[in-house]
């Protein structure tokens, strides 16, 4: 192609008005049950078992798969929390919803794509084979009701529950893999079945339209990417060499990013997270009225050495500046590791003349009187509190338990045979999203 | 009916001034001075039953007797409540009325407040011991200071849990705990950035300590070529089944190993490190614990002598406060031990 033409073929896209438009409809759920065929009725999600169980089966490495549903309100605990993913389905444009996963590679956050709202497809499940240190996948619990219940984002929404058992000889890996993926299909397969259903509203995710006159507000999101179960999936792949890299928020809020790390399950940011990011949400609904929203820079928490850290802080602040950010959001997935990533960031934002506010856990320590932060610089002065990992919640007896008769022991932390059912206290460590750094949950630290 | 104890020195008590400070302690029935104001405040629920005296010298030339003589009239009385002051900005009767309070609740587990201007020197003193309010630096803000020490007082009296010091209008006590906000911490953030932009107040909800610490590297008191060297680890190598029960991440716990075990292979190492892939440390103990590499400079005559035990622990999630004791003792033992220079492998 010549240049001349290449040029006009440029000059047809940036005539575009919105060059990556996602139109993301929402479909109201406010009950889910089980029934012969999966549709949605006045809000009513009913969902035939057998057919999620067969989409399940589809996969060797898994040998069985119940469902269960755990309601708002409802004295039910669900422990061995693992993913949790938004019911979603492209209803016009290319692609799927989970690139790389679930259909084609093709561009996220164009098209349309609905969303079933106020469910979620979470998954609770145990490995086949032995592991340790960081490999483990550890116990993470959701009260849905009760004392316990604004410990996870997940109280707040009805979960359907899926219980896939896995095939002795698979690996943990592999395992892993089936049931992330089985998952995303059922997702898909929900909301397909629920498409045509009223809508109760649409969001548009362009890259489109500046407001020159408000301040230019930039997102920097780090994700956790580490090793077989802590990592994080980007259009299917492992997030390992990422540098700061600018992504289109549509392409995010439409399932771009897929989560699977089981460290901590307090800190998880859960794929269900990634397709609601709330700073996506609120930047996007503030956009042109009180903010520019000009963009977001995702990164890799956990680089390996300092120099890396400095270097990928370097990055994205130079991004953020060639963005125009007046401001910067920033928020992570993880413990002390990713905090120095995330502080660096912070400073070279700063030093770049970017205000910033970073979202950051605390470890306050068993008695609260620690320092709370695992690593700050001076520059960190408007810092929002998601909550400390330290301390215990009080877990009353439940009536009913989903996924297992005990909790899940992992060495010292948590000890074997304690049973599900309750009553017993349990670290925040194990609260399922309870501090994530997305900010999607209600706890906070404070001083007292 | 809430029955409320109140502690005044002998100038509120309407005793008298600096002349009157050596007055003894005594005990008078019913509400005295401020403590009318303090009876009006606390409403019908409560009756500020007896008032404490003492002057503010005479607590101070022997406080341990005063403060004996105070629990000895609270043990007695057993109130539901024990107010002291408010005592403002003042300095010897600030000091008496939190260590009132302090004993109160820690000997007689009776609930205790006092109110203080936040930089008077009680505040640090005894900020951790018992519930304290905010004040102006004088009695003109009196008023105020009962309003206040009457909202809180009846709470803890009810046996209701502190909130956070912001919501019950009282000065931090020093620790933090999780807290169940209205808004997720997204909602909280973009409102305190476009402050920030607009260059309006805005309160972050963790503040950065003063200064950090700053280490100093110790001097090698011999030459490297005679030096004993020691190994120590947060790689979490622990002999297998981790006897010594160190936790895989927020650790509080260290321990030593004889080197020989690792170097020989009669004792199986693994890692219980949480935070990181451990299995190739697991395949070879060496990749966390250079022993071998250690050996070698020996032999080369680069360093002295490789030390017998090497020290392990987990450092993953571990609180500064634990992180900091785990060093020192470390530190303390590798002295004892004759160790001039440790290598501290990480992950």
């Amino acid at each position: 192609m010549l240049w001349s033409d290449r040029k006009t073929e440029m000059g047809a896209i940036a005539a575009m008005e919105h060059p990556f438009s996602l139109d993301l409809h929402t479909i109201e759920v406010s009950d889910v049950r089980f029934g012969p065929e999966t549709r949605i009725d006045d809000g009513t999600l009913t969902v035939a078992a057998a057919e999620i169980e067969a989409l399940l089966l589809e996969d060797p490495r898994i040998a069985g798969a119940e469902i269960e549903i755990a309601r708002p309100g409802e004295s039910v605990r669900i422990v061995h929390c693992l993913d949790a993913v938004e019911p979603r389905v492209k209803v016009a444009g290319d692609g799927g919803v989970f690139p790389g996963f679930v259909g084609p590679m093709r561009q996220a956050g164009t098209g349309e794509t609905v969303r079933l709202a106020g469910v979620a497809v979470l998954t609770s499940s145990h490995f086949p084979q032995p592991a340790s240190g960081l490999m483990q996948a550890r116990e993470g619990v959701v009260d849905m009701s009760g004392p316990a219940a604004p410990y996870s984002p997940f109280s707040r929404v009805t979960n359907l529950v899926l219980l896939p058992t896995p095939n002795p000889e698979t690996s943990n890996e592999d395992y892993d893999d089936a049931i992330r993926r089985g998952a995303l299909r059922v997702a898909e397969h929900l909301a397909r079945a629920c498409a045509g259903a009223t809508r109760s509203s649409t969001t548009t995710f362009t890259s489109g339209t500046r407001h020159p006159d408000l301040p230019k507000v930039v997102y920097f999101l780090q994700l956790q990417g580490q090793a077989p179960m802590s990592d994080t999936f980007l259009y299917g792949h492992v997030i390992h060499n990422l540098v700061p890299t600018p992504i289109l928020p549509g392409e995010i809020m439409d399932g771009a990013i897929v989560n699977g790390v089981y460290v901590y399950a307090c800190y998880k940011n859960p794929t269900y997270l990634h397709q609601n990011n709330p700073i996506i949400w609120d930047l996007q609904q503030r956009h042109g009225v009180d903010l520019d929203f000009a963009g977001v820079i995702i990164n890799r928490g956990h680089n390996y050495t300092h120099e890396e850290k400095e270097r990928s802080s370097l990055w994205a602040a130079k991004l953020a500046r060639t963005m125009g950010a007046d401001g910067a959001i920033l928020t992570g997935e993880g413990g002390g590791n990713s905090a120095i990533d995330m502080m660096l960031a912070c400073q070279y934002m700063e030093q770049a003349g970017i205000e910033t506010v970073v979202l950051s856990s605390e470890a306050t320590g068993e008695d609260g009187y620690d320092f709370p932060l695992f690593y700050s610089v001076p520059e960190a002065n408007a810092i929002v509190s998601v909550g400390s990992h330290d301390g215990f919640v009080a877990m009353p007896e439940v009536e009913r338990v989903i996924g297992d008769e005990f909790l899940k022991e992992d060495g010292v932390l948590l000890a074997a045979g304690v049973p599900a059912r309750g009553p017993f206290d349990l670290r925040m460590y194990y609260q399922y999203c309870g501090i994530n750094q997305l900010g999607a949950n209600v706890i906070a630290g404070r001083a007292f | 009916m809430i029955r409320v104890a109140h502690y005044l020195n002998q100038f509120f008590a309407g005793i008298g001034g600096e002349d009157k400070a050596d007055a003894p302690f005594e005990v008078r029935q019913g509400a005295v001075g401020p403590g009318r104001a303090l009876a009006m405040a606390l409403g019908d629920q409560a009756e500020v039953v007896q008032t404490l005296v003492c002057g503010d010298n005479r607590f101070h030339e022997d406080p341990d007797a005063a403060i004996e003589a105070a629990i000895a009239v609270l043990e007695e009385s057993r109130p539901d409540l024990l107010v002291a002051g408010p005592a403002f900005n003042a300095g010897r009767y600030g000091l008496a009325c939190a260590a009132v309070c302090a004993a109160a609740r820690e000997r007689l587990g009776i609930p205790s407040i006092t109110g203080l201007f936040p930089e008077a020197p009680a505040v640090d003193v005894f900020r951790s011991r018992t519930v304290m309010v905010p004040t102006g630096d004088s009695a003109g803000s009196m008023k105020d200071a009962i309003d206040r020490i009457a909202a809180v007082g009846l709470r803890i009296a009810a046996g209701l849990a502190l909130r956070p010091a912001a919501i019950d209008g009282r000065i931090p006590m020093g620790y933090r705990a999780n807290w169940v906000e209205a808004a997720t911490a997204a909602e909280r953030a973009i409102p305190m950035l476009l402050a920030r932009l607009a260059g309006e107040p805005y309160a972050s909800e963790v503040t950065l300590p003063d200064q950090a610490e700053t280490v100093t590297p110790a001097r090698l008191a011999v030459p490297l070529a005679e030096a004993t060297v020691a190994l120590v680890t947060e790689g979490g190598l622990v002999p297998l089944g981790n006897p010594d029960r160190i936790e895989s991440s927020s650790a509080t716990r260290w321990a030593a190993y004889p080197v020989a075990d690792l170097e020989s292979g009669a004792v199986a190492f693994r890692s219980i490190h949480a935070g990181y892939d451990s299995r190739w440390v697991d395949e070879d103990p060496n990749r966390m614990v250079p022993v071998d590499a250690m050996r070698a400079l020996v032999e080369e005559g680069v360093v002295g002598r490789l030390h017998d035990r090497f020290f392990a622990t987990t450092g993953t999630g571990t609180s500064v406060v634990n992180a900091s004791r785990i060093g020192d003792e470390i530190a303390k033992q590798l002295i004892n031990e004759g160790v001039h220079a440790v290598i501290v492998t990480s992950t």
